[in-house]
């Protein structure tokens, strides 16, 4: 979260949220408040949200584009090394991730292929 | 009785210098320093990669004293068997050490050659360096575990420290891109 602050700080098109993996919210605000940190939303899961996300350990991270696209996930590792994505975020909210894109307009060739002329 | 003990101790002397001198059987010099003994340098000749770089002048010389170590059997025979006959226990002695494969080879003079030559040889070549293992690039999406990257997923809600909730549903409708770590203090 040392190095998530400050980025989170260049991105403001961005909504930055640490969700709490196995402890109550209070005790993350409680840290992201001593520590000073001004740009990360501490949020609560609701219901089975780990679970229907498929998040199994902590520091899982997820970026999702404004279109509610999933763009980036990861576990462990360094929000430093996602810059590039939040840049792309944040050029294009609804971004579609590169290899998606590749793959969509494959599968598109491949109908256009198969329709009759 | 003792002349003939003398007569046969003295012929077996004779053949032994017959044969010793037949071998030029001289004590090998001992070899220079950094050159390897006799044994190695017979074992460097005897790999089919060196062989066709010696010289064939070598080959020659190291044929006649292997057909002189083949002959020297048929001639230590009877003189072994003189030596039992005649119950002399040092004579024996002296035929093996003549016959030795070492004394047999050629001299490190003549192997000489084979060494340098075999030094010189270009080593072998390289082996083709392994098939590179593709890595992942930066921009390459990443789904290391559940939902892959492109798909939407499931509906989810969370909940701020206020008792806002923030469900997937208001992302989109903000159009906001969003950034989710699943954080804990330990």
């Amino acid at each position: 979260m040392r190095t998530l602050d400050p980025i989170a700080s260049k991105y403001p098109d961005i909504d930055f949220y640490v969700v709490s993996y196995n402890e109550p919210v209070e005790t993350i605000a409680k840290y992201i408040e001593e520590e000073g940190y001004t740009d990360v939303i501490p949020a609560e899961p609701v219901g089975t949200m780990l679970a229907d996300l498929e998040v199994t350990r902590q520091m899982a991270m997820m970026a999702v584009n404004g279109s509610g696209m999933i763009y980036h996930r990861q576990v462990m590792g360094s929000a430093g090394a996602w810059e590039e994505h939040f840049t792309e975020l944040s050029a294009d909210p609804v971004a579609i991730p590169a290899g998606v894109e590749i793959e969509r307009q494959k599968d598109q060739r491949q109908q256009d292929l198969q329709l009759p002329s | 009785m003792k002349k003939i003990h003398g007569i046969l101790s003295l012929t077996f002397a004779a053949g032994m210098v017959a044969i010793l001198s037949a071998c030029g059987s001289e004590p090998p010099p001992p070899p220079p320093p950094g050159q390897p003994p006799a044994a190695t340098q017979a074992m460097a000749e005897s790999t089919p990669a060196e062989a066709p770089a010696a010289p064939t002048q070598a080959t020659a010389q190291e044929a006649q004293p292997a057909a002189a170590a083949t002959d020297v059997p048929a001639t230590e025979v009877p003189a072994q068997q003189v030596a039992q006959a005649t119950e002399a226990p040092s004579a024996p002695a002296a035929p093996p050490a003549a016959a030795s494969p070492t004394d047999t080879v050629a001299p490190p003079a003549t192997t000489a050659p084979a060494a340098t030559a075999a030094a010189s040889d270009p080593p072998p070549p390289a082996t083709e360096p392994p098939p590179p293992v593709p890595t992942a690039t930066a921009s390459a999406p990443a789904a290391p575990e559940g939902i892959e990257v492109g798909e939407i997923p499931p509906a989810f809600t969370m909940e701020r420290t206020d008792g806002t909730p923030v469900a997937l549903a208001d992302l989109t409708a903000t159009g906001r891109p969003a950034f989710m770590m699943y954080f804990a203090t330990w």
